[in-house]
């Protein structure tokens, strides 16, 4: 037997993401700082101290946010605001407060106001020249189609782990047809998603789709697996033939709809095709 | 102003306003 495996690109592990890391490490010093002042008994700088560090971690975790989403926008070809939140921006200024405490508070005798003000500003203009903010809303590029990238790369993460499901329950069924299908119907699935990663604005329209009928296929195949791993019963089978048969035209009519930008027909699709799986007992 | 040198800029007053402060606390408390 070949030692070939399958080439699929989603299975490898996701890539550590380095930038941003120093915004951990650099803090770091903070927390035996915090704890050396408050041995000292000076409470109000171990106070600050311990807030500038839990400022600094919080800004870590907003500003390297806003960086994968970026990355991820990127890399599915999303054209448009990253999302609603302008994490860069909100992590910024956590961290410029943070700092802002430390200076004025968590460090005696060494910075006034003003200065302290200075390490703020500082912080700002450093993350800003550095890291960039999100986009603003009036950048051109952005187009509002009531979806962020955060929802949509959530929306089709879900639906692609679904197809996983789908496929991996396929592999433990015995019936070479009903694998066949199952095959057959993950690869057309996933054009689906392809189509909306290419054009966001379908993704409304498909949302339905991708959360709710998706999941009843998947539901379905991994019930007729785990049922049906050893004994044969042709009355189920039937049911399921015709369950795939549904699903195999649900997946192209939804292709279709993509393509005329017109849903309302599809709704009613995937309606019948629930109360199918209802009425055949398979979900 | 070409990206790397607003990039480099930016990574010297971020980084070295943090570590300094940190480690100016630090030094300080311990």
């Amino acid at each position: 037997m070949s030692a070939a495996k399958r080439y699929n690109p989603d299975t490898s592990p996701r890539k550590v993401q380095w930038r941003g890391l120093l915004l951990y490490i650099l803090p770091l010093p903070l927390l035996p700082a915090a704890i050396g002042a408050l041995m000292d008994g000076s409470i109000v700088q171990a106070l600050a101290i311990a807030a500038g560090f839990a400022l600094a971690m919080l800004a870590a975790g907003l500003i390297r946010k806003g960086i994968r989403l970026e990355q991820e926008g990127k890399l599915r070809r999303f054209k448009r605001r990253a999302s609603t939140t302008p994490y860069r921006m909100l992590g910024s200024v956590a961290l410029a407060m943070g700092m802002f405490l430390v200076a004025w508070f968590g460090i005696p005798k060494a910075h006034g106001l003003f200065d302290s003000i200075l390490y703020g500003l500082a912080v700002v203009l450093g993350s800003y020249l550095y890291y960039g903010f999100d986009p603003a809303r009036k950048n051109p590029d952005i187009v509002t189609i009531g979806i962020t990238t955060e929802e949509l790369i959530e929306l089709l993460d879900e639906a692609d782990g679904r197809i996983d499901a789908i496929e991996t329950a396929g592999k433990d069924i015995r019936n070479a047809e009903f694998r066949q299908r199952l095959r057959r119907i993950a690869t057309e699935a996933r054009v689906i998603l392809d189509t909306i990663e290419e054009d966001p604005s379908d993704a409304r329209r498909a949302r339905k789709f991708l959360k709710v009928y998706l999941d009843g296929a998947q539901q379905v195949t991994e019930g007729y697996a785990r049922t049906h791993k050893n004994d044969d019963n042709p009355e189920l089978e039937d049911n399921f033939r015709r369950v795939l048969t549904t699903i195999e035209t649900v997946i192209s009519e939804q292709q279709a709809k993509l393509r005329e930008n017109n849903v309302s027909d599809l709704d009613v699709t995937i309606e019948v095709l629930q109360m199918q799986l209802e009425k055949e007992g398979v979900v | 102003m070409p990206i790397l040198v607003q990039r480099t800029i930016g990574f010297i007053l971020l980084f070295a306003t943090v570590g300094v402060l940190s480690l100016q606390a630090c030094s300080s408390a311990i």
